[in-house]
């Protein structure tokens, strides 16, 4: 498999923040590619390497729901997906 | 808790007996015990305030009065979560009170600030490489090497509102990827023809129903064979 010169995540860290300070039992890490259902769409788990060959389209439909899923979870977040899907030649070089 | 003792004694008192003058000596007899119950009520604020203070607090206190000119107030708490609770009186940068907190006190103790709202930071983590499989990939095909005009046709009919990865190959020389790119609805196969002098840059238009998209190929260097 090529490179892209693409990077993309499914694994999002949440803090919760207080007067600056991070709150006990926080950062929580919410792995996406475990299984998981939501919207009435059921995903189910992924290994890296299907994450790094997954088709644009279902990524994008995994990432909102996840990104959805978290938010329900941690009430008041809002989760910034345009850092899930990036360009970043240094790491993955196009090839 | 404040209580009027005067009228809980008349209140307790057994009626037939409820007459002022009875009841004006249990006054007297009780004065000493009311005097120290209200002395105590007076103070109860004092003494709360004088067993949690200790040195460090309120050095900070006095501390962050002298640096910021503002008042606060640190107040234990049970620690769980948090140690302790600082009440800010007047207007302060919260920043620099933690600066000073941080660097003076309250050391690996957590503390929050009684007006300070919560909020969720969250960040993504653990990328991947994203890397083409076959199934994302339309290839571009150079048709023709005369002069300075590429022909490049898709052979892939797009039927609805797709990503689709390109990869460029050029007589053999380049394989050049370009990643994800949006292709609006179309019914219809697309196609690219477009005459670049200079080779080291190629763009390439796509036309489509609703818009064309422009995509350029910068610094690619081409060999021609």
């Amino acid at each position: 498999m090529a490179n892209t010169g693409y990077e993309l995540s499914l694994t999002i860290q949440v803090s919760l923040i207080i007067g600056g300070r991070v709150m006990s039992g926080y950062p929580i890490i919410y792995q996406g590619r475990n299984a998981f259902s939501f919207n009435g769409n059921s995903y189910p788990a992924i290994t890296v390497s299907q994450l790094k060959g997954m088709n644009h389209v279902t990524f994008l439909a995994r990432l909102a729901d996840f990104k959805a899923y978290v938010e329900s979870i941690e009430v008041g977040l809002t989760i910034d997906t345009t850092e899930a899907y990036k360009q970043n030649l240094n790491s993955c070089p196009i090839n | 808790m404040l209580i009027n003792l005067r009228k809980l004694i008349s209140d307790l008192l057994i009626t037939f007996t409820r007459d002022n003058k009875f009841i004006e000596l249990i006054r007297v007899l009780t004065s000493q015990a009311v005097d120290v119950y209200n002395e105590f009520n007076s103070g109860v604020s004092d003494f709360r305030y004088k067993a949690k203070a200790n040195a460090s607090v309120l050095s900070l206190q006095h501390h962050i009065k002298h640096e910021l000119d503002v008042d606060i107030l640190i107040t234990p708490l049970d620690g769980k979560p948090i140690d302790y609770l600082v009440s800010v009186i007047g207007f302060a940068d919260e920043k620099k009170i933690s600066q000073i907190l941080d660097t003076y006190g309250l050391a690996s103790r957590s503390y929050v600030f009684d007006n300070s709202e919560p909020f969720y930071s969250s960040s993504f983590i653990n990328y991947a490489c994203e890397s083409l499989l076959s199934d994302n990939l339309i290839t571009l095909s150079v048709d023709g090497d005369t002069g300075s005009v590429l022909l490049l046709t898709a052979q892939h009919a797009v039927t609805s509102r797709i990503f689709v990865k390109v990869k460029l190959e050029m007589s053999g020389f380049i394989n050049y990827l370009y990643p994800v790119f949006e292709i609006g609805t179309t019914s219809a196969d697309w196609s690219h023809q477009d005459q670049a002098a200079d080779f080291n840059q190629i763009v390439a238009i796509i036309p489509d129903i609703d818009d064309t998209y422009r995509y350029t190929f910068e610094n690619t260097i081409i060999n021609r064979g």
